[in-house]
């Protein structure tokens, strides 16, 4: 039978980011998919060797716009792991708040997108008021909505004070209700039940053998997350839940972000709980000795890994970066594979991919060196 | 409210003309197009939609396609991969249109001066009307250009 190749992308009106989809179907089902990236490839990790380490902590934090403190964050860790300083506690409890935060904006912005994909509106609508909330206790603690910048290399940029604590509690406890609410709504609503069951189906084995992770992973089952593992900044004096599910479905991985959703805002009461008056930075000490160092946080989507070598000058020699979306893009043809056409805004987005920092540049030929032309490389893409 | 009152069937173009202006200025659509961005200006976007903000009341909507499209809203300091894209679509948005850049990035290419894979800012490569500026740009700002960006189109169609 004759194959249809239909492209989606790389500006379509159901990716809010440009990717290039192609789908070769049968009929209505797809059969194989293949996708090209690279129109956000900016390379900003070439960009990060040619700044000095403290201005590199605001160009990480524009990596991505949506999870820009776990870039931040992350970088600074292992700037600080290769300074060996410890930053004062009250700076790890508001680290921990705006990532926690973050991570809320973050479920909240994709639970709107994923209504918006499958027609449901009204879901994106209420999603995005209620995530108006967070973007406010953001902006009190941080003074941004979006791009938060409050990390820099020991410590924090900007105190916590009491009033700031009082209201942000109030808005979390606000936001407790709604967020309840959103979670009955994903459970009960038959609409979007019957739009994500069964949808992008990944079970346990396809979760290990491909190294999926974030919330991805923990819908099929897979107990995996960094803030347990590493127990990096507080978290490890804080006590939370990792929430999983078992069926890997695009339903499954809408209810381990809604109830994670509840986790965080948990979390981000017990952090505000625990803060004691104090130092939030120390100063550090600026020489920057010989050495490689591995960074990994929990980023909203996932597990996020920085690797930063210093040859001792006061740039970095090397800062490799590996997002979250970069690791649970090659699930796309397991997931969409044996859907049909109209079921694939909904599985891509079950995903939750975030493409301003996924895209590489790599050319890798007979282990040899070779230049190759900007016309080549354009021409390169189309093949 | 517009009144038209047809008497007379010669001016049927001048009519639809009169219309295409009115619905113009009072419902103006928008085509979002990133060309590199970091998210952080789409999801203010977005927000600039929601219940709080709400361009839409001023008749605003995002559109997929850019042959609806009035106003043409740019993010991102535009990367080589997508610059034939890029002026591909400004191409392809019929004429009277008005092309807003939006955020720092858009704008001078803000923090991605250093980066290989950029070749902005925009007004290199299409023409700008509306600059707004901010990293990224708050949903006033937004819905601020949005307006004068209006003002803008009313002007070029006459």
């Amino acid at each position: 039978m004759h194959k249809l190749m239909v492209p989606f992308g790389p500006a379509h009106p159901a990716l809010p980011e440009p990717v290039y989809l192609k789908l070769f179907l049968d009929g209505e089902e797809i059969e194989d998919v293949d996708f090209s990236v690279g129109y956000n490839h900016k390379g900003i990790e070439k960009a990060l060797e040619e700044t000095d380490y403290f201005k590199n902590v605001f160009l990480s934090g524009r990596i991505c716009g949506i999870c820009s403190s776990a870039h931040s964050t992350c970088y600074t860790l292992g700037v600080e792991k290769l300074l060996n300083i410890e930053i004062p506690d009250k700076a790890k409890f508001i680290r921990v708040i705006v990532s926690e935060l973050e991570r809320l904006h973050s479920h909240l912005l994709w639970l709107g997108l994923l209504g918006h994909e499958m027609g449901f509106d009204t879901l994106f609508m209420l999603a995005f008021r209620e995530r108006e909330y967070v973007l406010e206790s953001l902006e009190l603690i941080t003074g941004k909505r979006v791009v938060h910048d409050i990390n820099m290399i020991g410590g924090v940029r900007r105190d916590l004070s009491h009033e700031i604590m009082v209201k942000l509690v109030k808005n979390l406890e606000i936001l407790e209700g709604k967020v309840e609410y959103l979670r009955k709504l994903v459970r009960k609503d038959s609409l979007i039940r019957r739009r994500t069951l069964r949808i992008g189906k990944l079970d346990k084995r396809d979760v290990e053998e491909l190294c999926l992770v974030g919330p991805v992973a923990r819908a099929s089952g897979v107990l995996y997350d960094i803030r347990r593992a590493d127990k990096y900044l507080a978290y490890d004096d804080l006590n939370f839940k990792i929430v999983t599910q078992k069926k890997g479905d695009a339903s499954a991985r809408t209810l381990v972000r809604v109830r994670e959703m509840l986790e965080s805002l948990r979390l981000a009461r017990l952090a505000i709980a625990f803060i004691e008056p104090g130092p939030i930075k120390v100063k550090p000490f600026l020489i920057f000795p010989e050495k490689e160092v591995i960074s990994r946080v929990e980023a909203p989507r996932g597990e996020l890994i920085y690797y930063i070598r210093s040859n001792g000058t006061d740039k970095p020699a090397r800062v490799k970066i590996r997002t979250p979306t970069y690791a649970n893009l090659i699930s796309l043809k397991k997931i969409l594979v044996g859907h049909t056409l109209a079921d694939v805004p909904v599985a891509v987005a079950s995903l939750d991919p975030c493409l301003s920092c996924t895209d590489r540049v790599t050319i890798v030929k007979n282990g040899k060196e070779k230049i190759i032309k900007w016309e080549d490389l354009h021409d390169h893409e189309h093949h | 409210m517009l009144h038209v009152i047809v008497d007379d069937y010669g001016d049927d173009l001048k009519i639809a003309e009169k219309i295409r202006k009115y619905c113009q200025r009072k419902s103006p659509w928008i085509f979002h197009f990133d060309t590199g961005s970091c998210n952080g200006c789409d999801i203010e976007l977005l927000a600039a939609m929601s219940p709080k903000y709400d361009f839409e009341r001023f008749g605003c909507l995002l559109k997929g396609s850019p042959r609806h499209a009035d106003i043409f809203l740019v993010t991102g300091p535009v990367t080589r991969k997508c610059k034939d894209r890029l002026v591909n679509l400004y191409e392809q948005i019929p004429e009277p249109k008005v092309v807003i850049a939006m955020g720092a990035c858009a704008v001078s290419k803000g923090i991605f001066q250093n980066a290989y894979g950029v070749c902005g800012p925009l007004d290199k490569i299409i023409p700008v009307d509306v600059y707004i500026s901010g990293c990224p740009a708050k949903p006033e700002a937004i819905i601020d250009g949005i307006r004068k960006g209006v003002e803008i189109l009313t002007r070029k169609s006459g």
